[in-house]
C-alpha cells in the first residue's frame, strides 16, 4: 500500500462513510508493504469513523505490515482480527 | 498583595501592558497542529526571557549611567544588539541541543522568550511610568511586547530553517537570525516618534510572519515525516528479509567481520533495528497527533531505551564509530530520540 494505491483506498472508504456506513472492515491479508502515506490514510479513515461513532476493523495483518502498525502504535486505534469472518462475527 | 497595590497603577493599564503578548503566545500554541512544544518548554522559555530582561536592565542601566551623552544612540543601536543576544541565549540552547527541530516549534519558543522579556520590561515600566496614560500601555503591550516576541521568533525560525535546509552549524547557523532580529529591533526603536505606526507594523507584521512560518513548517514536517518513515520501513523490511546479506547494510556489516567478533556484529544489527524502530515509533506518534488522536504514554519505551543503552555499552566506543554510517544522526533524528526520552521521563 503505497502512494499510488492509497489514492484508491481513501476515496473508497470516504464513499462508504458518505453512504452512512460507520463500521468498515478492511482485509490486509494480501498486503506485503505499507508506506507512510498508506499508514496516514488508514489513520485518517479510522479518525473519520471514530468521529461518526463507528470503527475501522483490520483483518489478516502479518509480517512487515503488522510490525509497522505495532511499532507506530497505530494498531491501538482499532480492533484487529485474523480473518474477515471473525471481524464480521463481531458485528 | 497584588500588582495594583504594588505599583499603584490602574488595573486596565496592567492588563493592556501584560495580557496581549500572553494571548498571542496562547494563540500560537493553539494554531500549532502537532503540539510538539511542551508546556514546560514554553514556561522555561518565558522564564529565560524574564532573566534576560533582568540582565539587560542591569547592563543598560550601567551604560546609561556611565555614558549619559550616548543614551539616545545606545537605545537605538546598542540596546537591540544586547537584548537580542540575551534573548537568543535560550532559543539557541534549545536548537543547539535538538530540543526543538522544526520552524514552528522554534518560532513558539522564540516568541515565548521574547514574551518573558517583554513582561519583565513592562512590569518595570509600570513602576517607572506610574502616571502614564492608556495610550502608552497600548503601544507597549501591543507594539513593543509583540515586537520583542516577534523578532526573537523570527531569529529562531531563520536558524531552524538554515539547520534544516543548509545543515549549517555553530555561529554560522545562528548569526543570520540574530542579525535580522537586531536590525528589526533597531528599526523599531528608531520609530519612537511614531509609536502608533510601529505598533501597527508589529500587530500586522508578526501574525503574517507566523502564518507563513506555520504553513512552511507543517509542509516541511509532513514531507520529512513521509520520506524518513518510508526509509525506516525499508530498513525494517531489509533487516527482516532473507536477502539481508545482499543489501548495502548487510554487506557493510559483513565487511566488519575481521575487526569485530560475530556477537558484536549481531549487537550492531540489533542496534540498527532498535534505533529504526524508535524512529518509526516517534513518527507514529506524529501521525496520530496529525490526525487529532490523543497519544498515550508508550509502555514499551522504557525497556527499549534500556536495551539501547545495553547495546551501546556492549558495542563500545570503537564499535559505535564503525556502526555510525548505518545510523541516521541528523538533528531531527536526535530530536526524535530526545523527544522519546522526554516522554519517558514525564511518565
Amino acid at each position: 500500500m503505497d502512494a499510488d494505491s492509497t489514492t484508491h483506498f481513501e476515496p473508497e472508504c470516504d464513499s462508504c462513510i458518505a453512504e452512512g456506513f460507520t463500521t468498515l472492515i478492511v482485509d490486509f491479508g494480501d498486503l506485503a508493504y505499507i508506506s507512510s502515506m498508506g499508514l496516514r490514510s488508514v489513520v485518517k479513515v479510522a479518525k473519520k469513523l471514530k468521529d461518526q461513532g463507528g470503527e475501522l476493523r483490520i483483518c489478516g495483518m502479518t509480517g512487515l505490515v503488522r510490525q509497522v502498525f505495532e511499532i507506530t502504535r497505530v494498531i491501538t486505534l482499532f480492533p484487529t482480527y485474523d480473518s474477515v469472518d471473525l471481524a464480521l462475527g463481531k458485528l | 498583595m497584588n500588582l495594583i497595590s504594588i505599583y499603584g497603577v490602574d488595573a486596565l493599564h496592567v492588563a493592556i501592558a501584560l495580557v496581549p503578548v500572553l494571548l498571542f503566545l496562547a494563540a500560537l500554541r493553539a494554531l500549532d497542529s502537532y503540539k510538539l512544544v511542551t508546556s514546560a518548554t514554553v514556561l522555561g522559555s518565558l522564564a529565560a526571557g524574564v532573566l534576560a530582561a533582568v540582565l539587560c536592565f542591569l547592563f543598560n542601566t550601567f551604560v546609561f549611567r556611565e555614558f549619559p551623552a550616548s543614551q539616545d544612540a545606545y537605545a537605538r543601536f546598542g540596546a537591540p544588539v544586547v537584548e537580542e543576544l540575551a534573548k537568543g541565549a535560550y532559543w539557541i540552547f534549545l536548537i543547539q541541543t535538538t530540543r526543538v527541530a522544526f520552524m514552528a516549534d522554534s518560532a513558539i519558543c522564540g516568541f515565548a522568550v521574547g514574551a518573558g522579556f517583554a513582561l519583565a520590561e513592562n512590569i518595570s515600566y509600570l513602576h517607572q511610568l506610574e502616571g502614564a496614560g492608556a495610550a502608552v500601555w497600548i503601544v507597549r503591550g501591543l507594539g513593543t511586547a509583540i515586537m520583542h516576541g516577534g523578532v526573537a521568533a523570527l531569529a529562531a525560525t531563520i536558524s531552524a530553517y538554515l539547520l534544516e535546509s543548509r545543515q549549517w552549524r555553530g555561529v554560522r547557523l545562528f548569526t543570520p537570525g540574530l542579525v535580522t532580529a537586531m536590525v528589526i529591533h533597531s528599526l523599531f526603536n528608531q520609530t519612537v516618534k511614531f509609536p502608533l505606526a510601529s505598533m501597527a507594523a508589529a500587530v500586522v507584521g508578526v501574525p503574517l510572519i507566523f502564518g507563513t512560518v506555520f504553513y512552511l513548517s507543517e509542509r516541511s514536517l509532513r514531507r520529512w515525516l513521509g520520506g524518513k518513515m518510508d526509509r525506516d520501513i525499508d530498513v525494517l523490511n531489509m533487516i527482516g528479509s532473507t536477502q539481508f546479506q545482499q543489501t548495502k547494510v548487510g554487506a557493510y556489516l559483513m565487511s566488519l567481520q575481521e575487526a569485530f567478533p560475530p556477537e558484536l556484529r549481531g549487537d550492531m544489527l540489533s542496534l540498527l533495528q532498535l534505533t529504526t524502530e524508535l524512529s518509526v515509533r516517534a513518527k507514529g506518534d506524529l501521525l496520530l497527533r496529525e490526525a487529532g488522536f490523543e497519544v498515550a504514554p508508550d509502555p514499551e519505551l522504557e525497556s527499549m531505551f534500556t536495551e539501547l543503552r545495553y547495546l551501546q555499552k556492549s558495542i563500545g566506543p570503537t564499535g559505535m564509530v564503525a556502526v555510525r554510517p548505518l545510523l541516521s544522526q541528523t538533528p531531527r533524528d536526535l530530536w526524535e530520540m530526545h523527544r522519546l526520552g522526554q516522554g519517558l521521563r514525564s511518565r
